[in-house]
């Protein structure tokens, strides 16, 4: 009963799971905790009441979720030219480019819109009617393992497509005066900014008044790997600063406590608002609106109830909000300060004040770091140790900044004359801010890659951490408990690796057009065979290095390398530093001078090995990765036709990977009559009809097929030819542009094969 | 009911500052715990915690003839002690005061001293002056004697503990910020009995929060047995060691 909001957000939480993923133990975990809440009340109203309060909230949130799924499922033909909208968010202005979310007035749906600044005359505004036309499109799923899922991620802003728009124009502008005046003030603070101030240090003004993240990418990045960027989305930390500036303003007036309230709550909402209701200022505002209240009705504020009551209202809003990394960073910093920092703040008597606040600064953002450290692991596979430091010397800043803010804006608005020195003041703090920041970004050590971590590892930390803060150290009966249970859970955690080491893992990343293939063997080894490559995206870092780091794969024991066309190799110079790589194996029929990244990688310490047929790489008794191509005494001809051909043995079942070999390189294979048969086939050069020919095919004869290619690619690659060969001989194939990244798992004998997407 | 739900009295535990999630408690196991296994060498009189243990009587008792008999004192006044007596008595907590006496009466139990307070008629809390209580709100003496009761079988608790019979009519000078001497001082004439009648041949507990030099006890038990009570004994959930 007196924690009725923990138990009901769990319940949510597991409602929405249970709908979402339709993993039917969900429903048991429920009832696990449904039992124990039961259990923990104390008589029968108690039990009516949760009874009601559980049963209504979970049906609830299922409904809602089956809901914005079914919505977000549904396909609907929108070849219509024009579709007429209402605006339902503030415009985000990049520099070229303008986002607005929408919803179709006739049927409701809602469209992320990606506007030119050349296609439409006039900015729109909230709640302004709109006519658009363009291409429409779903947004897309996750495609590679760890990968960001853009579907999901727009699931909890509740949008169902994204447009790319080719013409748009505003027909009518919005009358609610509410709105209106809220937007009209909006825009004319952000115009005062914009005349005031450059570049970068107005984009960071917009970042910390409104939490709109619009800054450059190289910003962005310092910002981010500096472990800072909490203070460009509005959070608890700005409802916070204000809450205590407007604390301080009011006592010194000496203001009753229930003006106060009234005057913070109005403003709050009015800021909510402003910054387009985030999950994090929401968060927060609601807080301090309870502590408040508990403040005039002398009732006791209880933090972690607080904390649990906003998160079901989040939860009833949208439950996708709980898989946003904002949602869980911005509950979960707060969560630990409640549970944790008092706890170890009280343990320290320091009495000069400024060491004390400094000193407690310091533990604050430890015991944040600490107790996020899985959200960011799982969400960045990155964390920033230096943070804890720059933290102390630049949220502060940030509060200043804060408050400036809001009193130049005012100020410039009321007293033209008096913007100059003011904002003259605001860039110079906004210039230490980020002179600090580059500074702690040029460290050493600023920003280290880390590894997913596997949910019952995860449940396994958490556990810990209570338990080592002194929780659930029970000193009756129950004294064994906590250790044997973490005893079993370790047990699971090496039986369950014990197990899955047994099979060999192959997937064919989707790095869009292009070929990158990780084979995960027994015993931890790994081998990666090309790293993709694309002109205008790092690939490498983006798709397989991230795969690398959410898989847990510290150390690649093998690259190969086919051959030097980027759409293969750039990967792997963006891999070459990033991370560790034993051996590097190329053809030996290209020039050297071919290879731009050699010197880098002599000085890796990578062993380089130049290969051609015959080749044997060894991995336990059953697995070896054989190279057949080229062949010895072979002269180059051109790039393709010097690809590093493999062949994969694991007991029965065997794989070949073919590079960009064409028919030149296929015919010498099958003159050379070596053992070539194979279970799986990599498709040659992506497809292409000038590889593939049948008398090769016929000689692989494979069961399955997989093709690495890029969605609408400029070759036209995959051949319908291709296509339809492999459809005659009944040969099952997956593309990556269709199904994401593509994963076979063997144990020798048999295989399983599992999908990204499905479009 | 948003008080029950929402807004909780006990989501920390006053002394380690853990949060109490399921416990109905005001402290938490690990801190209740360590209480308990303080042993006390108390003066034989008042009950308060002596340190030198070659000692059976504290200076106080040796030194000024107290009025009330015998003294029975929960716990010493340590650092943890010192929190929850803070917030009994700033910090808004009724619920702490009832929870304290339900800790003292716990402690009785274990040292099978529930003798001491089972033979009395009437249990009386060391009462606020009226502008403390409207204060404050409550009476934190008071409702660690209801706290106290509440253990007891219910019917013999109902009416047991009256309050409003020795009451407080003159505003005093916080003891804490007066030496010894003041603080006897200070007291004299602050307490006065309405209805005499109940309390004359009646065996009685006089019950306070914390006892720092009894000086208050003491005056309280002087009104009492001059109004014509039987035996005054007394009660506190700590006392400041000797």
């Amino acid at each position: 009963m007196r924690r009725m909001f923990v138990f009901l957000f769990i319940e949510g939480l597991l409602m929405f799971l249970l709908v979402s993923c339709e993993k039917l133990y969900f429903i048991l975990l429920w009832a696990i905790v449904f039992g124990l809440q039961l259990a923990l009340s104390k008589n029968k109203e108690e039990i009516k009441l949760i009874l009601v309060a559980a049963l209504v909230f979970s049906l609830s949130i299922s409904i809602r979720t089956a809901k914005i799924d079914a919505q977000a499922a549904d396909y609907r033909d929108y070849s219509e030219s024009e579709i007429f909208c209402t605006v339902i968010s503030f415009p985000k202005i990049n520099n070229e480019e303008i986002v607005v979310d929408l919803k179709n007035i006739n049927d409701k749906t809602t469209l992320r819109c990606y506007l030119d600044r050349e296609v439409i005359e006039k900015i729109p505004g909230f709640g302004d009617k709109i006519l658009v036309s363009g291409n429409v499109k779903k947004p897309p799923e996750k495609r590679n393992p760890g990968g960001f899922d853009y579907r999901l991620y727009l699931k909890a802003y509740n949008i169902d497509y994204l447009i790319y728009a080719e013409a748009a124009s505003v027909l009518e502008e919005q009358s609610n005066f509410a709105i209106k005046s809220i937007s009209d003030l909006r825009e004319r603070i952000i115009r005062v900014l914009d005349s005031n101030l450059e570049e970068n240090e107005r984009d960071f003004a917009k970042g910390i008044l409104f939490g709109e993240k619009n800054l450059s990418d190289e910003y962005e990045d310092m910002f981010v790997k500096a472990g800072i960027s909490h203070i460009l989305a509005v959070s608890g930390l700005h409802v916070g600063i204000i809450y205590s500036f407007f604390y301080t303003v009011f006592t010194c007036l000496k203001v009753s406590v229930k003006v106060q309230f009234a005057v913070l709550s109005i403003f709050l909402i009015f800021y909510s608002c402003m910054c387009g209701l985030s999950v994090s200022v929401v968060r927060a505002s609601l807080m301090v609106l309870i502590n408040m209240y508990s403040r005039i009705t002398k009732y006791h504020y209880d933090p972690i109830n607080a904390i649990f009551l906003v998160g079901c209202i989040n939860l009833c809003i949208n439950p996708y909000k709980a898989t946003m990394v904002s949602f869980l960073l911005s509950y979960g910093a707060v969560f630990s300060i409640s549970v944790f920092y008092p706890l170890i703040a009280g343990k320290f008597k320091i009495k000069n004040f400024i060491i004390k606040n400094v000193f407690l600064g310091l533990i604050l953002t430890i015991t944040i770091q600490i107790f996020t450290y899985p959200i960011l692991a799982c969400n960045f596979n990155g964390i920033s140790p230096l943070s804890i430091i720059l933290n102390i010397l630049a949220v502060p800043l940030a509060g200043v900044l804060l408050i400036a803010l809001i009193i130049g804006v005012f100020l410039a608005a009321l007293a033209p004359f008096s913007a100059d020195m003011v904002f003259g003041c605001l860039s110079m703090i906004i210039d230490l801010i980020f002179i600090l920041t580059k500074y702690f970004y040029d460290l050493p050590f600023s920003y280290i890659r880390v590894f997913s971590l596997e949910p019952l590892i995860i449940l396994m930390y958490y556990m810990f951490l209570f338990y080592v803060f002194g929780y659930f150290q029970f000193e009756n009966k129950y004294k064994n408990l906590m250790p044997i249970l973490f005893a079993a859970m370790f047990m699971c955690v090496l039986i369950g690796n014990h197990f899955n080491d047994k099979s060999l893992k192959v997937t064919f990343f989707d790095v869009g057009q292009g070929d990158s293939v990780l084979i995960e063997m027994p015993g931890n080894i790994d081998v990666l065979i090309d790293g993709g490559g694309n002109l205008n995206k790092n690939v490498g870092e983006d798709v397989v290095l991230k795969a690398l780091l959410h898989k847990g794969i510290s150390d690649l024991d093998l690259v190969i390398l086919t051959h030097t066309h980027f759409d293969h190799s750039k990967g792997i110079q963006e891999l070459i530093g990033n991370h560790k790589i034993k051996r590097l194996v190329l053809n030996n029929l290209e020039d050297e001078k071919d290879f731009s990244f050699l010197e880098e990688a002599t000085k890796m310490k990578i062993d380089l090995i130049k290969s051609e047929e015959g080749d044997i790489f060894r991995f336990g008794k059953q697995i070896s990765l054989e190279v057949i191509y080229p062949l010895i005494g072979d002269e180059y001809v051109d790039s393709n036709n010097s690809s590093l051909v493999t062949r994969l043995v694991y007991d029965q079942i065997s794989f070949i990977f073919t590079g960009d070999i064409e028919e030149y390189g296929e015919r010498k294979i099958i003159e050379r009559n070596n053992e070539i048969q194979s279970t799986i086939l990599k498709v040659a050069h992506h497809g292409s009809d000038s590889s593939t020919s049948e008398a090769f095919l016929d000689s692989i004869d494979p069961k399955m097929a997989v093709i690495s290619v890029g969605e609408n690619n400029r070759y036209a690659h995959p051949a319908d030819k291709t296509l339809e060969l492999m459809s005659n001989k009944g040969i099952k194939y997956y593309r990556t542009d269709l199904n994401g990244a593509v994963m076979i798992e063997t144990d020798g004998k048999k295989i399983w094969t599992e999908i990204t997407c499905e479009e | 009911m948003i008080e029950k739900i929402l807004f909780i009295e006990n989501g920390y535990c006053p002394t380690c500052k853990r949060v109490l999630f399921f416990t109905e408690d005001h402290m938490c196991q690990k801190c209740l715990e360590s209480l308990e296994a303080i042993r006390l060498n108390r003066c034989l009189k008042c009950g308060r915690e002596i340190l030198n243990p070659g000692i059976r009587a504290c200076r106080d008792c040796i030194s000024m003839e107290y009025k009330f008999n015998r003294g029975f004192s929960a716990y010493g006044y340590d650092h943890k002690i010192k929190d929850i007596i803070y917030l009994m008595k700033f910090g808004n907590r009724p619920g702490l005061c009832r929870f304290a006496g339900k800790m003292t009466y716990r402690k009785l139990e274990k040292e099978n001293r529930l003798g001491f307070i089972e033979d009395k008629d009437l249990i009386i809390p060391v009462p606020l002056s009226k502008a403390g209580l409207n204060e404050r709100g409550y009476n934190q003496s008071e409702l660690l004697a209801l706290g106290l009761t509440s253990q007891w079988n219910v019917s013999e608790a109902a009416n047991i503990v009256h309050s409003n019979n020795l009451i407080k009519i003159k505003e005093t000078a916080h003891q804490r910020d007066l030496n010894r001497r003041e603080r006897l001082k200070n007291v004299v004439g602050a307490f006065k009995i309405t209805d005499p009648e109940k309390i004359r041949g009646q065996n009685i507990l006089l019950v306070d929060d914390v006892m720092t030099t009894g000086s208050t006890l003491n005056e309280c038990s002087n009104v009492l047995m001059g109004a014509g009570a039987k035996n005054v004994d007394i009660l506190v959930f700590a006392s400041v060691d000797d």
